[in-house]
């Protein structure tokens, strides 16, 4: 907490990191579209691109007459300006929406039940969220009600009304207690579990194939439309938990003192229940249930900005942001260096993110926990 | 709206003034029909170190929860200078009574200074870091609570009593005028318990501001309290000038040990001893329950 200098200073990085990858991910895809980040952002500025580094694309020269006529070039450009920005800078820009999100929630989450597992689907968002989507698959709903498909209501609905049964149950008891929102949010989340086993059970073959790939998540986008549909969720969640920092600061000495100090304590879980419930219904509703950025990504800040919520949520911010991209860079290009390694074709260029996230963050994760020494290891957190 | 509040908040003159607190016909019970505490009546005025003394069970934590208005009475009510403690906006409220729990709260991987820096919240309802201000009231806090060489240390690294040092400085740094300690003393060393003590009442001793402290050690509170408090199965058996309070007929109604006084020349009480051949016989009750 003393150490602003230094805090301020991996913030700075952290930022700097965020921009680095949003710089370099026009030039990031799983197209053979060819089309560097340079050339990206030279289009975008109206810059021509360099005619010699315009001969090492192979798709550039269609004439296959060794010489790049100005229509080769302008189409060159238009393609860089609609891929790399339309497709790939926007998908980024969707990652780091995302991964901020899930991430601060799961860090939200962690402080307020005082319990290092709490992700943001623990109250059972995701599997409200995926069973609302399955049923809206199920009986055919894939039309889009003001431009919104019915599929992300239905998932949007389905969390909310899972996470209202929880409150509804958590209420009868009179006390916002911790253990029984957990209990609660983790029963009925089995609930949505048993039913989607149910529907899926009940149906075809090519819809249990959507459902398990919508299972995955994935971040495919068309254009920045779908991120910008995202934010109205998403921004005031962030803010309400940022400004909530200084009053988690003093939840986490415990109901008692913090109620002692001023916080009003009932009034603090329902703001940041709300937030992190609708952010999170967003994030699922849009892109499937992403897992583990929540679980991992609030451990791996804590490693590095310590204990304070006034830090840590900036920090599970960018963290989240950045993991996600990365993640997702991964993800489109892992099968084509597979493919380039083996010499073979593979099937499905882009891995689910999900997959992803699991497999990087894991080994992460297990790094940060066996590395805490003695001193460090406290059990709350 | 609520930053309204917090600007009126902020706009009150910073030294929370204390005239009294008090207690009308309070009743506190967890189950409805069944009051666990009360009716209880008690005034605490500017200058008064209360000791509140009783059996385990008696109702002392929960009397002093009520005090802070963290605990809903059934019926009565908690006055603070006359107006309604429930009525006040928590961080205001916050300004007039500081709280330290019986249970000490985790304290993470902090250091004794970020502990005592926590306290200063009340104070910051716009800032979201704390001032230069709050720095100094910290540093000042930590020292009066004779905590200013543990400012760095971790308090995962710090004894029960230096701990207990600490969340005292926290307390001071919080600034109000009246403090509500429960246990204080508990599983300290004697000289660790004298220490808590003094600082507290180094803080009540200008007459700004009062303190409630739930003790277990009858000679502490003869030794440091103006007041004393004796709470029995939810009720007050005594209240007065621990001298007259904690008389030792009266301690062998409420925990069924025999005293002697230790009197000074001019007959005031200023200790009480167990019996040799009383312990013995507790001893033995015990065993045969």
């Amino acid at each position: 907490m003393r150490k602003h200098g230094s805090i301020r200073l991996r913030l700075v990085i952290g930022l700097l990191a965020i921009g680095a990858l949003l710089v370099l991910s026009p030039g990031v895809g799983s197209d053979r579209a060819y089309v560097g980040w340079c050339d990206a952002w030279r289009a975008a500025f109206d810059v021509p691109p360099d005619p010699r580094h315009l001969l090492t694309k192979p798709r550039t020269d269609l004439n296959a007459d060794g010489r790049i006529d100005d229509a080769e070039i302008a189409r060159y450009v238009l393609n860089a300006r609609v891929i790399g920005f339309d497709h790939r800078l926007a998908r980024s820009l969707l990652a780091l929406v995302v991964g901020a999100t899930l991430a601060s929630c799961g860090a939200t989450f962690q402080v307020l039940f005082r319990n290092p597992l709490a992700t943001p689907y623990t109250l059972g968002v995701a599997s409200g969220g995926a069973l609302g989507a399955m049923l809206a698959l199920r009986f055919g709903m894939l039309e889009r009600v003001a431009g919104i498909p019915v599929m992300t209501l239905c998932a949007f609905l389905g969390g909310l009304a899972v996470v209202a049964l929880v409150f509804v149950f958590a209420r009868r008891s009179r006390r916002l207690t911790s253990n029984e929102l957990l209990l609660a949010g983790v029963t009925l989340g089995m609930f949505c579990s048993a039913m989607m086993l149910l529907v899926q059970f009940m149906s075809d073959e090519r819809l249990t194939f959507a459902l398990v790939r919508w299972m995955m998540g994935s971040l495919d986008t068309v254009t920045s439309a779908r991120t910008a549909e995202l934010l109205p969720f998403v921004a005031p969640a962030w803010l309400a938990l940022i400004a909530s920092a200084p009053a988690l600061n003093q939840y986490r000495l415990g109901d008692e003192l913090a109620l002692s100090r001023g916080v009003r304590v009932v009034r603090l879980q329902v703001i940041c229940i709300v937030a992190c419930t609708l952010a999170t219904a967003a994030v699922v509703a849009h892109c499937g249930p992403i897992g583990f950025v929540g679980l991992v990504v609030p451990q791996l800040a804590g490693r590095v900005f310590r204990w304070d919520c006034r830090i840590l949520l900036p920090a599970s911010l960018l963290v989240g942001g950045g993991f996600l991209i990365v993640c997702d860079f991964l993800a489109q290009s892992a099968m084509g260096a597979a493919a380039a390694v083996t010499g073979r074709r593979l099937s499905g260029t882009i891995l689910p993110i999900g997959v992803v996230t699991a497999l990087v963050g894991v080994p992460m994760f297990l790094v940060v926990l066996a590395r805490r020494t003695g001193r460090d290891a406290d059990p709350d957190r | 709206m609520t930053t309204e509040r917090h600007a009126a908040a902020l706009a009150d003159p910073r030294p929370a003034g204390f005239a009294e607190l008090s207690l009308h016909d309070l009743v506190f019970g967890f189950a409805r029909n069944r009051p666990f505490l009360g009716p209880i009546s008690w005034r605490v005025g500017p200058g008064e170190f209360w000791g509140v003394l009783g059996p385990n069970g008696a109702g002392k934590s929960t009397l002093l929860k009520l005090c802070c208005g963290l605990l809903r009475p059934v019926s009565g009510e908690v006055a603070l200078n006359g107006r309604s403690i429930h009525a006040c906006p928590p961080r205001r409220r916050a300004r007039h009574i500081t709280y330290l729990p019986q249970r000490l709260p985790p304290t993470y991987e902090l250091t004794a200074f970020d502990v005592v820096l926590l306290a200063r919240y009340p104070f910051r309802a716009l800032n979201f870091f704390e001032s230069a201000e709050d720095v100094e009231a910290a540093r000042l806090a930590l020292d009066r609570a004779g905590a200013g060489t543990l400012r760095g240390r971790r308090m995962s690294t710090l004894s029960g009593g230096e701990a207990q040092r600490v969340h005292l400085a926290a307390c001071l740094a919080q600034d109000a005028p009246l403090l509500v300690l429960d246990e204080p003393t508990a599983s300290l060393d004697v000289r660790c318990q004298i220490d808590v003590l003094r600082v507290v009442q180094d803080r009540v001793a200008d007459g700004s501001g009062a303190a409630v402290v739930a003790l277990h050690d009858v000679n502490l509170a003869l030794r440091h309290c103006t007041h004393a408090l004796l709470l029995v199965g939810g009720r007050i058996a005594a209240s007065g000038v621990p001298g007259d309070v904690l008389d030792p007929e009266r301690l062998r109604r409420v925990f069924g040990v025999r005293f002697d006084p230790v009197r000074r020349g001019d007959g005031t009480m200023t200790a009480v001893v167990v019996q040799a051949d009383d312990a013995q016989t507790c001893a033995n009750t015990v065993q045969s329950d």
